[in-house]
């Protein structure tokens, strides 16, 4: 495929959510009918293969592939419950130097060949498994949460998407860059607690494509080993469908931004 | 990054009002021949700094009743590599030549003679407006090395300019630091490490349209975010040296 898009999604800050939203953006463009890869980039700390239900089927690693200790097809793994959608696990034994420029370069160019859209959950940090993870993207997904530390590694993210990157290093149009905050809670927002969607962007300077609220649905959907997009109920679930659309350039309406309306009945049991 | 491009999809185009720093070559007698040896001679030192510079001629310093060949002064400057792209400090009868050479003519609040009513107005905005490709944005003479920055300077991010003014169009985030041997100023919040007459001149200045900072310097003084005003913090400010301790005050 001529058009393949690498998706990075980075974040600097551990914990923010980057493998959930890998495994739930790869997902929700594969239910768009978009060929879609998810690639671990997290060497030695591998996650992204228990987030999406597939660790019992994990034989090769992405390490194998660069080490050419197996084919590329041997160690993607079929996603069961989605079409179009694979999985290529990182390593849990290996270091993150195992990751050569050469050799992820290599793999990347041949995921080229039959996928539309590659999404990299890159590793927290900004060593070399976050610098391999962001150096082939073409767009990056920044996940904040809403946070001073999370803010301030995003910006230093920014600033490496801007200045480390292959295609700042060939001089092609730099690295598109999207803000999505995670774990939001209006509530909080509201009541002063906690850093509004304006504070972040207006630090950060970047498009906002979408808000993701705090949200029992996540952890649930972690334990489950199933994308938290696939609970379609969930407001989660929904947060996420709505990113991708945006992302694939749909205007959809920001939801899950203001606080929750209490009803009637809330207001006089308190219940909620 | 270019963020106009990125947030705006529908746009072809801006047009927007930017400063650019010029050359401009006044002329300070009306002898073509010796300004020609003497420009000849100027750019055998430093050919490499005027090649394809843009220039703006300057006739303001000469008599009024004193007849220019335009013509022929461009061609000299032309001939010596520079793009001639306008003139400035003329008379009505040069503003004319002028406009069939496809020159601009520009207007300086300082520039006088040029100034009737009607281009006083017209720039009264924008006192510097030139037409000129926008890769020449960055400093093209030995005289000046400011920088000038659109873009924000991000967090873990260093920038230094060796000498002159730095100038951030954009934010400079928490964690980054920008340091100049001039004066600094920002236009959006200062949340980083501000180092300004980094090489001791106690004469530099920070300005910033909003102060966040983590620490501000002057020639090596410095005042931690939390010795600032709390009635300036978050405020257009501007920060000098004075007595040996920083002053803050309100823009």
């Amino acid at each position: 495929m001529t058009n393949t898009k690498i998706i990075v999604i980075t974040s600097g800050k551990g914990g923010v959510g980057k493998t959930t939203t890998s495994a739930a953006f790869a997902m929700g463009l594969a239910l768009e009918g978009h060929k879609t890869a998810v690639v671990d980039f997290d060497v030695g700390l591998r996650n992204l293969d228990l987030i999406m239900g597939c660790e019992r089927r994990v034989v090769y690693d992405f390490v194998n592939v660069i080490n050419k200790e197996a084919r590329l097809n041997q160690a993607l793994i079929r996603d069961k419950r989605t079409e179009n959608l694979y999985i290529l696990p990182a390593s849990q034994t290996k270091d993150k130097e195992s990751l050569t420029m050469e050799g992820v370069e290599t793999v990347l160019n041949e995921l080229k060949e039959t996928f539309d859209y590659i999404v990299c959950d890159s590793p927290a940090g900004i060593e070399h498994g976050a610098f391999m993870a962001m150096y082939f993207a073409d767009e990056a997904v920044v996940v904040t949460n809403p946070e001073i530390s999370s803010v301030r590694d995003s910006d230093r993210i920014l600033g490496l998407l801007a200045s480390k990157t292959k295609r700042v290093v060939e001089n092609r149009t730099p690295v598109k860059e999207h803000l999505l905050l995670t774990r939001y809670s209006p509530e909080r927002v509201s009541r002063g607690e906690m850093l509004s969607v304006k504070d972040i962007q207006e630090i950060l300077s970047i498009p906002l494509l979408g808000v993701i609220p705090e949200s029992e649905a996540v952890l649930t959907a972690s334990n489950q080993g199933v994308p938290v997009i696939a609970n379609r109920n969930s407001d989660a679930g929904m947060a996420y469908q709505d990113c991708v659309a945006r992302f694939l350039g749909e205007d959809i309406e920001m939801r899950f931004i203001d606080p929750k309306k209490k009803s009637i009945f809330s207001k006089f049991f308190g219940g909620n | 990054m270019p963020n106009s491009a990125k947030h705006d999809n529908k746009a072809a185009f801006d047009l927007k009002g930017t400063s650019f720093t010029i050359l401009v070559l006044s002329l300070r007698k009306n002898d073509l021949d010796a300004a020609a040896v003497q420009l000849a001679e100027k750019v055998r030192q430093a050919a490499d700094f005027f090649h394809n510079a843009p220039v703006v001629i300057n006739l303001q310093h000469l008599d009024e009743e004193e007849h220019i060949d335009l013509a022929m002064l461009v061609s000299i400057v032309r001939a010596q590599g520079f793009i001639p792209v306008g003139i400035t400090g003329c008379t009505e009868q040069q503003k004319h030549q002028a406009a069939a050479m496809e020159l601009a003519v520009l207007t300086t609040r300082a520039s006088g003679r040029a100034q009737d009513e009607e281009t006083e107005e017209f720039f009264a905005e924008e006192p510097v407006l030139i037409p000129l490709p926008a890769a020449q944005e960055k400093p093209t003479t030995a005289t000046d090395t400011s920088l000038i920055l659109t873009e924000p300077v991000r967090s873990g991010q260093s920038v230094t300019v060796e000498q002159g003014d730095l100038t951030v169009m954009a934010s400079v985030g928490s964690g980054a630091e920008i340091t100049a041997p001039g004066n600094i100023h920002v236009y959006g919040t200062l949340r980083g490490r501000a180092f300004a007459g980094c090489n001791g001149s106690p004469k530099a200045r920070i300005f910033c349209q909003r102060l966040e900072a983590e620490l501000v310097s002057i020639a090596g003084i410095h005042l931690v975010s939390e010795d600032f005003p709390a009635h300036l913090r978050s405020k257009a400010v501007h920060i000098r040296l004075h007595g040996g301790r920083l002053h803050i005050t309100a823009l």
